[in-house]
């Protein structure tokens, strides 16, 4: 009761008149009247799944630790109607039933804490171990299925991932972690830097690195000189990766930057089979400054980002001499968003976006005879503007209305709208309606690209456009269980695919018409007070062109199933997933086979003070399964990696 | 005891006022998030029955990045639970032995295990921001639902650690863990 007197007059002073006004409501400031307060403004932290005008799935570190997954791409596959496909150079997102042989990911956007890894020479939203940041290193990632051109423009045609990384303050001291797998004799490390200051400002530094030899198969050449051979140490493949961070206050400062070669097994763009030392590189550099902050009381939320990144592409092929093919992209550009709620029932969002593509450039180095190289320049720039109104119209209903206007240097200018109806059916009942419209101008590697070798140009690429109708209903069955269910319908308009240019026989990107989708996903996710979870779900999609024909490479029917739970009295955590995907159709109308694939993980991390130790047995049971190649392969289809183990060491101080 | 917490409650009801009187009007009933939770680990100390052994005051840590702007800091010095309240902010999971109560903020959530560690088998008052924090140690969690902040409440993590809440506090709990 020491400093009670005080403290009371202190308050009777400086809160006197409202004191007075509300003196019969004093009772009320009890634990009851802050329950009830309403926040103002927006929750720091991001909405309610069932708020959000799309069926959101978030996927947290614990998850990508507990399932020991080592790329985005396998961390994504454990989602509903989420598939990839590897050709042994680089990891392909399926999505929807839309994965086409030939597509480098160009309608899925890849964004890390907001900023866009696509590139603008191929658009490609990396995910294999070609992603610049390594795995260990993300807090979340958050995928948003549906177009989300409204907000995002380009390459938002099928879904967004947000990769958001860890802060330095999680990280809190020094990691150390190293692992091996066989057989491809794959060995990475890190180290890991991160503090929070005592005055406030947040630092992380990362640098991690990768080598593996890979596995020897025995390959295919089709129409080639060597028509089958054993590939003998051409699988190899290596990274580098670094990650720094800085963050006071409102502002952030992070750098990415990510290398990786692979090294080629299979004659990829149709060069000379088993040849030793061809390979393809990626590089990024992205760097990006942000501001983000809240004003009068939270009802004002400003955020803005200066961006710049460089994507380097290598690549040394050999068609009967050594090409080298080197491509590179540059870009700069900014955004700026602002979030009001001082509307009553509504929330409104503008912003506008800027990226100026001052370099893109693709090259084609004949190293034998100089004479015949050629180069591609072809620089741009997109503006986007964007609104969107979140409005309450009831207790119960809230609509989304938002649209976006593009414009390019290739297709002009565009419109892409979004509406949204959320019902609150019940408490434990969400209901939502959802359409929306995406664009995706071609990018220079498309339209632009032409080396007489493999592939030929094409000056009169347009753009496409996907329109998408979906209806999800999230359910809520006591406090452990929730389940989910998803129809949806997507239209593409304008297709670009990989086709044959009649003319020259060789490869050429051309709209192919319309293709359409309708699917269903239903999912559950259940959780037992002793820690263990269990999320599963089935996804069925049929997917045509306007002709009736088949869309190439998209499985009809998914299902994933992912346990995870304590071990008692072992202090190991398991993680244990099962996929199973139906047939494929390749390229030349041939069906992959159906497959299942088991992955086993075991983790512990209470053996030792800030040591995890972790056992992975990926494709426990050795299934063969193989995915389809496109038409710059020689191969309709590539074997994937049987079981392969691999032994992690974490260790934090 | 009722008649101890009634006395708790006289106090927290002060600190309230304090808190939230001074910057809008009584009669609004919008205010910043950060400010309402603010004024909600006041309230946790305060129905909250501590061990008589513990000195006399209780020190409230934030661990990881401040979100509360100046809205904690306010109750500096503030008596609670017949004792003194300090609020420290640190980002280190090893400067946490001498807290009676730890916030642990969203973006350091996955260092929850750590913070367990460091506190060992003290009566400290572990409360979070994360959805399921409860079942991995967390003995209170924030959960904002319809715009609102709300609270879970896990009695068995609390009871190991000598701790034990009010039955009003267990009342108004979205969910209680036992």
């Amino acid at each position: 009761m020491k400093s009670g007197t005080p403290f009371f007059v202190t308050v009777f002073v400086a809160c006197a008149p409202s004191i007075a006004a509300a003196s019969d409501s004093f009772n009320d400031l009890s634990l009851e009247h802050l329950l009830s307060l309403k926040i103002s403004g927006a929750s720091k932290y991001e909405q309610k799944q069932t708020e959000v005008a799309a069926s959101v799935s978030v996927i947290t570190q614990s998850e990508i630790k507990t399932f020991g997954w080592r790329t985005l791409g396998e961390a994504l596959a454990s989602l509903p109607g989420m598939y990839t496909t590897y050709d042994r150079q680089y990891t392909y997102l399926g999505a929807r039933g839309f994965g086409l042989p030939g597509d480098y990911n160009t309608r899925v956007l890849v964004t890390v804490n907001g900023n866009r890894v696509n590139d603008p020479v191929y658009d490609t939203g990396p995910a294999g171990l070609e992603f610049p940041v390594d795995l260990d290193l993300i807090d979340r990632i958050e995928f948003i299925p549906g177009p989300g051109g409204a907000v995002y423009g380009q390459n938002a045609m099928l879904g967004v991932v947000n990769v958001v990384t860890r802060r330095g303050s999680a990280v809190d001291g020094v990691e150390l972690a190293a692992s091996y797998q066989n057989p491809q004799v794959q060995s990475e490390g890190r180290a890991t830097w991160g503090k929070l200051l005592d005055n406030g400002a947040d630092l992380m530094l990362s640098v991690s690195g990768m080598s593996m030899r890979g596995e020897d198969r025995f390959f295919d050449y089709p129409g080639s000189a060597a028509s089958s051979g054993l590939a003998n140490g051409l699988d190899g493949g290596r990274s580098a990766k670094f990650f720094g961070r800085f963050a006071y206050g409102p502002w952030s400062l992070e750098h990415i930057d990510g290398g990786r070669r692979k090294y080629d097994p299979t004659g990829a763009y149709k060069s000379d089979p088993l040849v030793p030392g061809q390979y393809q590189d990626d590089h990024y550099a992205l760097t990006q400054l942000q501001y983000q902050n809240s004003f009068a009381g939270d009802t004002l939320n400003l955020s803005g980002r200066l961006f710049q990144g460089q994507y380097r592409y290598g690549g040394e092929l050999s068609y009967g001499t050594l090409f080298s093919l080197p491509a590179s992209g540059q870009w700069q550009g900014a955004e700026f968003r602002l979030v009001s709620s001082a509307y009553d029932q509504h929330k409104l969002m503008l912003g506008v976006e800027v990226q100026e593509n001052s370099r893109i450039d693709q090259n084609v180095l004949d190293i034998a005879n100089p004479a015949n190289n050629i180069f591609i320049a072809s620089p741009g720039y997109r503006v986007g503007f964007y609104a969107q109104d979140e409005w309450r119209i009831t207790p119960t209903l809230t609509s989304t209305l938002g649209v976006r206007s593009d414009r390019n240097n290739v297709t002009g200018s565009s419109l892409s709208p979004r509406v949204a109806f959320i019902w609150q059916a019940s408490v434990s009942t969400t209901v939502k309606a959802l359409y929306g419209r995406a664009h995706r101008a071609p990018n220079a590697y498309e339209r632009d690209y032409g080396d007489g070798l493999f592939q030929v140009k094409n000056s009169t690429l347009n753009g496409e456009t996907i329109d998408t109708t979906e209806v999800v209903i999230d359910h809520r069955l006591g406090r452990d269980l929730t389940v989910r269910g998803s129809v949806y319908q997507w239209d593409i308009q304008n297709l670009v695919a990989l086709g044959v240019d009649p003319v020259s026989g060789l490869s050429q990107y051309q709209n192919s018409g319309a293709a359409k989708a309708n699917g269903i996903e239903l999912s559950a996710d259940k959780t037992w007070e002793g820690g263990a979870r269990l999320r599963g779900s089935v996804a069925y999609q049929r997917t045509r062109y306007e002709s009736g024909a088949d869309l190439d490479n998209s499985p009809v029917l998914m299902g994933k199933l992912n346990f995870s739970a304590p071990l008692a009295s072992t202090g190991l955590r398991l993680g244990y997933e099962l996929q199973h995907y139906s047939e494929r159709q390749a390229i030349d109308g041939t069906k992959l086979a159906v497959y299942t694939l088991s992955n086993l993980n075991l983790m512990a991390s209470q053996w030792v003070k800030g040591l995890d130790v972790s056992l992975g047995l990926y494709n426990l049971f050795n299934a063969n399964y193989r995915h389809p190649g496109s038409d710059t392969n020689w191969q309709k289809s590539f074997d994937q990696d049987g079981r392969s183990v691999r032994l992690k060491l974490a260790y934090r101080f | 005891m009722m008649g101890a917490f009634a006395a708790m409650r006289r106090r927290f009801l002060a600190a309230s006022v304090g808190l939230l009187c001074c910057t809008t009007p009584l009669g609004a009933q919008e205010l910043p998030e950060y400010q309402i939770k603010a004024a909600f680990l006041y309230n946790f100390i305060a129905f909250t029955e501590w061990p008589a052994l513990l000195g006399n005051s209780i020190q409230l840590c934030v661990y990881g990045t401040n979100p509360f702007g100046e809205h904690l800091n306010k109750l500096q010095g503030k008596g609670v639970a017949q004792r003194s309240l300090t609020v420290r902010h640190t980002g280190s999971a090893n400067e946490l032995q001498n807290c009676q109560i730890v916030f642990v903020t969203r973006e350091v959530i996955s260092n929850l295990s750590r913070v367990i560690d460091q506190l060992g088998e003290k009566p400290a008052l572990l409360v979070a921001e994360f959805p399921g924090a409860t079942r991995q140690g967390a003995m209170l969690n924030f959960v904002v639902e319809e715009g609102r902040v709300q609270f879970e409440v896990n009695v068995r993590t609390a009871e190991a650690k000598g701790l034990s809440f009010s039955s009003k506090m267990l009342r108004l709990a979205k969910e209680v863990y036992r």
